[in-house]
């Protein structure tokens, strides 16, 4: 097999791609914080999601949050992605 | 399960038939070029991307099977939602930038970017046709257990039947066409699944009396038990393993066996409360004691609602209401009868409270580690499988730029979003109101929808046909253009004109959707939710850390990335070849599996991504030396 290894500078030359990639992994690393907290605390403190909050068993509360996390972590990363790329057009640096 | 054919669902489900023919036959003359065959060259507009996605990914497995297993276990079900979601936040956010910039027409093509390198080719064809033929399993579960009730035909000519439709919409028009028939779905089935929540909020929650037969409470004086008139038990009842088991086996006047749970009733006096039994006797399913027709066991009610006001429902008070109420589960337990393996579904009565509470699917509470790494195991594959599912990524190549990608998929994450909160209220809807079959969960939607009418459920049926539809066409699509495009074009180099490259994705469709017809034959009657859980095994052990490693890791090598795919798909299947839930399927118990886990992601993902550190490191020293 041959291979061709190409630097990540070489494979990622694009400004804006990696300006863009580097905002994606940073509010994976925020939100994949929040998904690991969610599974540890059912592993080692199963019975929380049974307590009652408002009448609101507190695992579908935490289910909730969890969705709508995941929904504004698409939007806000879209806006950021937006702005970079207004820049970019401006002739601005991403 | 055979019900009356309603004509009205009977001409919905042609409907959507023809509009899918009708679709690709219109788009059939802008499918001349590979490019335009395999993703639509790239012409797709963001928002019609985005309903596509959500038609792609909102398959069976959601539809059906999510609505099913939270309907029969309750909050651990919810979970895959979840998980499913994660799944688009991790594809999004890391995945999606670097797969557009390296790929053109494939998942293949942004791994072997870098590597230009027959293997990886290869390996990455044979991995992307893999995981296609297990997600389509799923999907091909869920629509032979749809169409069987609905034209009133057996599950193989069902299974049959849709096969054969949707190879024809996929082979006449590819991409473009399997875009729109998603399109549409994707929207339909974001409003029925919304109308059917609010007949549920609308209908609010109502105690239910036993159904006839359920519970027997006046003392005959037979045995001690309390049998109808004509019934007796088993001879040799009390050293039977139904009666080790825990429970009394008893039969009709007809001879026909049925096993009950003694119990307790209000005025402490002995109470049998009737179980569901299914084994298999030549390869049929006998249910009850019956072998055909197969009774349909419908379930689920409320046994004390709380004290709610059920003029004015919204999705929150809803919810606190079932919380407050007393409902009924019916868990499944297992005992081995001579050879035959007894799968035996008792009745609990439990709070809202605690089914909205995991213990559902994992005993988490029991402190058993096999459970907390099972749990941990799906979470990990749910989180990392969909953003290395070659039939989800192809679509960021269908739109025309970055933001176009990125828009379609926060439209995607929202539409999803909304749908899994919406099949919540429809699982507990089902739950409450004696519409879930216990011996096919994927039947619930539906079933919750007959419950408003034989009109809603010809719609719901129609629209869970075009979910199948318009999922098994896509990964059709990806799966031909695994064969067409990087086994014969790139990996065998054989030399076609555009046309040819065409047709060979047309006969490649032919052959993946016959596979696609008999793996939906042989595996009927699995919860759809749970094979496709495994499929998400799968992709996470087998592609995701090649394409990880081969984007962002500049030592990983082309040896290194073959290796840890073939680790990946090998080690996935025979862990789930070897899982409990296989077991049964074998007719063993769960507790006989040599391996305890359902699902492999946990041992299978590390283990890939280990193998690809290992032989890159190896074969990157020794190319060193040699050069």
């Amino acid at each position: 097999m041959n291979d061709h290894p190409l630097s990540l500078q070489q494979r990622h030359a694009e400004p804006l791609s990696r300006a863009r990639a580097r905002i994606g992994r940073r509010i994976f690393a925020g939100y994949l914080a929040l998904y690991l907290l969610f599974v540890v605390a059912h592993v080692c403190w199963p019975q929380w999601s049974g307590y009652q909050v408002g009448g609101l068993g507190l695992g579908l509360l935490a289910c909730a949050v969890l969705m709508v996390v995941t929904c504004l972590s698409a939007l806000l990363f879209h806006l950021f992605c937006v702005r970079l790329e207004r820049r970019a057009e401006q002739g601005q640096q991403p | 399960m055979i019900v009356p054919q309603d004509p009205l669902a009977v001409a919905l489900f042609l409907a959507v038939v023809a509009i899918g023919i009708g679709v690709s036959a219109h788009l059939v003359r802008r499918t001349s070029s590979p490019s335009e065959y395999f993703v639509a060259g790239g012409s797709i507009h963001w928002s019609v991307n985005g309903l596509a996605f959500i038609g792609d990914y909102l398959s069976a497995a959601s539809f059906l099977g999510v609505g099913g297993l939270i309907a029969t276990v309750g909050y651990d079900g919810f979970l895959y939602s979840v998980g499913f979601l994660a799944g688009w936040i991790f594809a999004l956010l890391v995945v999606a930038e670097p797969f557009r910039r390296f790929g053109r027409v494939t998942f293949t093509d942004v791994i072997d970017a870098r590597f230009k390198s027959r293997g990886v080719r290869l390996t990455a064809a044979v991995s992307t046709l893999l995981i296609c033929l297990c997600y389509l399993i799923p999907q091909m579960v869920g629509v032979g257990t749809l169409v069987t009730p609905l034209l009133g035909i057996p599950y193989y000519l069902g299974v049959l039947l849709v096969g054969v439709v949707v190879t024809v919409i996929v082979a006449t028009s590819g991409m473009a066409s399997t875009t729109y028939v998603q399109c549409l779905k994707g929207a339909a089935l974001l409003v029925v699944s919304t109308l059917l929540a609010v007949a549920v909020l609308d209908r609010g929650l109502q105690e239910q009396p036993p159904p006839v037969g359920e519970e027997l409470h006046h003392v005959q004086g037979r045995d001690g038990y309390p049998l109808a008139p004509g019934w007796t038990l088993e001879p040799g009842w009390s050293t039977s393993p139904a009666w080790q088991a825990g429970f009394l086996p008893v039969l009709n006047e007809l001879g026909q066996r049925s096993l009950w749970q003694v119990g307790e009733d209000a005025q402490g006096g002995d109470m049998l409360i009737r179980a569901h039994y299914l084994t298999v006797q030549e390869d049929s399913p006998v249910v009850d004691g019956q072998v055909m027709p197969v009774p349909a066991v419908q379930v689920g009610r409320l046994t004390e609602v709380a004290p709610c006001d059920q003029n004015s429902l919204n999705p929150v008070s809803f919810l606190r209401c079932f919380t407050q109420s007393q409902v009924t589960l019916w868990p499944r337990q297992a005992f081995v009868d001579g050879e035959q393996l007894v799968e035996v579904y008792t009745r609990q009565i439990k709070s809202g409270g605690e089914v909205l509470s995991s213990g559902g699917m994992f005993d988490l509470t029991s402190g058993h580690w096999s459970s907390a790494l099972d749990f941990i195991s799906l979470m990990l594959a749910l989180l990392c499988g969909t953003a290395a599912l070659p039939h989800i990524l192809i679509r960021y190549y269908t739109v025309g730029n970055h933001k176009a990608a990125r828009q379609s998929t926060v439209l995607a994450i929202v539409g999803i979003s909304l749908f899994y909160c919406m099949c919540l209220i429809l699982s507990l809807g089902a739950m409450t109101s004696n519409a879930v079959n216990l011996f096919d969960s994927n039947m619930t939607i539906p079933l919750l929808a007959r419950s408003f009418g034989a009109a809603a459920f010809a719609v719901v049926t129609a629209v869970a046909f075009a979910a199948v539809l318009g999922s098994v066409s896509g990964l059709i699509i990806a799966a031909s253009g695994a064969v067409a495009h990087d086994i014969m074009d790139c990996f065998m180099g054989l030399t076609m004109t555009a046309s040819e490259k065409v047709v060979a994705g047309r006969m490649a469709a032919v052959i993946v959707g016959c596979g696609a017809i008999y793996f939906g034959i042989v595996f009927e009657g699995m919860n759809v939710s749970y094979l496709a859980g495994l499929t998400f095994a799968l992709a996470a052990a087998a592609n995701l850390p090649a394409l990880l490693m081969s984007l962002f890791w500049t030592r990983a090598t082309s040896t290194g990335v073959v290796w840890s795919m073939l680790t990946g798909l090998i080690g996935s299947v025979v862990l789930i070849l070897l899982s409990p839930q296989m077991y049964v399927r074998y007719g063993h118990l769960a507790s006989d599996a040599p391996f305890v886990l359902n699902n492999p992601a946990l041992v299978m993902l590390p283990l890939s991504s280990l193998v690809l550190v290992i032989v890159s490191l190896r074969t990157s020293v020794k190319s060193t030396i040699s050069s």
